[in-house]
């Protein structure tokens, strides 16, 4: 066992999640980390090191190094943007626990934050805005192959080809999350989901339907990350970061490869075991990146967890739900009911349950959790495996 | 409102400049034989050398959706748009509009047909009738 960083996540903040709120995403940042430092019991002048995760698919490009200022933090002995897509959550985490493992900062604040929806609009384009593009990946938009659905849309249609499968493994993925949303306070779809319900919402891109895609809202999520010595006397358990690992495919688009199933987790999860000595069978809970619904189950087939194409044993009689008697998979509703905001989404419910602070749909076994992200079209991944501080000293 | 057409980049400069002269092409890798549409270095061999080839302009699926939402308005009176990734039978893969009378399938073989689009052309496919 090689072990993890010498790393904590001491405090937690969020700001807005609803589809109402009309701040700026450089204000709804700033809310969320002051949030996350009360939380951990500091105030705002602990910090000394600031990542602030960008994605290219956050409406908002104003949310930059100038949150410093804006938080009136002086003396900081880190302040970087981290760009990974949809990893951008786990990238930042990774580098504020590895600037503190090695001594170069002591209290971190990680952020994200997005506001792509216009309080009063339709929902539908929020991140499908106009785009050319650029080289071959620009031939997307001209094939109409606009916002994430459509392409996650050619990896479910690819796994049901592969697999003789169908939409009725989307359904259980979207059933099950939605049931999961149904016992969490700040999910956004809350009301139990039918079979029926499930099939009568409209296509966005064949196979997926409506509840097969994330819920946006505008809001913003922060972490403080500490080193795991400092975090014992913390205002919160600490949930340690017992391993953190990136893993980037660069599936060739050619003949003998399969870029749209190809996930990184394959290679992220070599590194997280090892790290920990745990095999996927010592996962109490995961949180993955579920945009659309056949991410949760390529995730678990990449980490090992099932074989090819058979990942959907784990949502079968919703075994992966509340009650449901499997490993519980994105307790807090996912993306897919709870609500989008990239890669912070699975960091929140996964700090919650290790904290035993997850209300009604607490899970009884929160010990150790892998969290994922995910970006571009499963070109850009990252995991982490989160460890309740009571069973991890 | 016609479709958009992205810029071409360094990689793809060549591709797009055939393209656009209503060529299909792929570069072969003078060392190791690999067909490319878009490439600085080969990453089978790593040689950097290519010559141009015409493609034979037939395909199959690799995989395809139906979009039901417009974000563009070039698409928003032909909903649903039919689009997917085209794999050509020299090994190389694009995205393409997909068209025909014949249901989109993946492993479905499909055939080039390049559209004007302004002043560039775009390569889009349409589904054949399977041999059998």
């Amino acid at each position: 066992m090689r072990g993890g960083p010498n790393a904590s996540i001491i405090g937690l903040g969020r700001a807005g999640l609803n589809r109402e709120d009309s701040r700026t995403a450089a204000e709804l940042a700033r809310q969320a980390v002051i949030a996350a430092a009360a939380d951990a019991g500091l105030t705002t002048a602990a910090i000394d090191g600031l990542v602030i995760c960008r994605t290219s698919g956050a409406s908002d490009a104003v949310l930059g190094l100038d949150l410093q200022r804006a938080l009136g933090l002086r003396d900081l002995k880190l302040n970087r943007i981290a760009l990974c897509e949809g990893a951008s959550a786990l990238a930042a985490i990774q580098t504020a626990a590895l600037t503190v493992s090695a001594g170069m900062a002591d209290v971190v604040a990680c952020v994200f934050a997005d506001t792509p929806v216009t309080p009063g609009t339709r929902m539908g384009a929020a991140f499908g805005r106009l785009k050319t593009g650029v080289g071959m990946e620009g031939l997307r938009y001209s094939a109409g192959l606009f916002g994430g659905a459509s392409v996650y849309a050619l990896s479910a249609q690819r796994y049901f080809a592969l697999h003789g499968l169908d939409e009725q493994v989307l359904s259980d993925v979207a059933i099950t999350t939605r049931a999961w949303a149904a016992l969490n306070p700040e999910a956004t779809f809350r009301k139990p989901l039918t079979r029926e319900d499930y099939f009568a919402a409209r296509y966005i891109a064949e196979p997926l339907r409506l509840f097969d895609c994330a819920a946006p809202v505008n809001g913003a999520v922060a972490v403080i990350v500490s080193r795991r010595d400092r975090a014992a006397d913390g205002a919160q358990p600490a949930v340690h970061i017992l391993a953190s690992a990136e893993g980037h495919p660069g599936t060739p688009d050619r003949h003998g490869f399969d870029r749209s199933l190809t996930h990184g987790g394959a290679i992220a999860a070599r590194t997280l075991f090892e790290a920990t000595g745990l095999s996927p069978a010592e996962i109490d809970i995961c949180q993955f990146y579920d945009a659309f619904s056949i991410m949760p189950l390529v995730s678990l087939e990449a980490y090992g967890f099932y074989g090819p194409g058979e990942a959907r044993a784990a949502y079968a009689e919703g075994a992966a739900g509340p009650g449901g008697g499997g490993m519980p998979i994105n307790t807090g509703g996912g993306h897919l009911s709870g609500y989008y905001l990239q890669g912070m989404t699975p960091v929140v419910e996964a700090v919650l349950q290790a904290r035993g602070a997850a209300g009604e749909r607490q899970c009884e076994r929160a010990g150790t959790i892998l969290v994922t992200n995910d970006g571009g079209r499963l070109d850009y991944h990252a995991g982490i495996i989160l460890g309740a501080s009571e069973q991890w000293t | 409102m016609t479709i958009p057409m992205p810029e071409p980049d360094l990689a793809s400069a060549y591709f797009f400049a055939a393209l656009d002269q209503g060529r299909l092409e792929v570069l072969r890798c003078g060392t190791c034989d690999t067909a490319h549409l878009s490439v600085l270095a080969c990453d089978v061999c790593g040689g950097g050398d290519f010559t141009g080839e015409p493609a034979s302009g037939g395909g199959v699926i690799y995989s395809f959706t139906k979009l039901h939402t417009a974000h563009h308005p070039a698409f928003a009176d032909r909903l649903p748009v039919c689009g997917g990734i085209v794999e050509l039978d020299e090994g190389p893969r694009l995205f393409a509009p997909l068209f025909g009378e014949e249901s989109p399938a993946i492993g479905a073989r499909v055939l080039v047909e390049l559209l004007p689009v302004e002043d560039r052309m775009i390569a889009a496919f349409r589904l054949v009738r399977s041999a059998e």
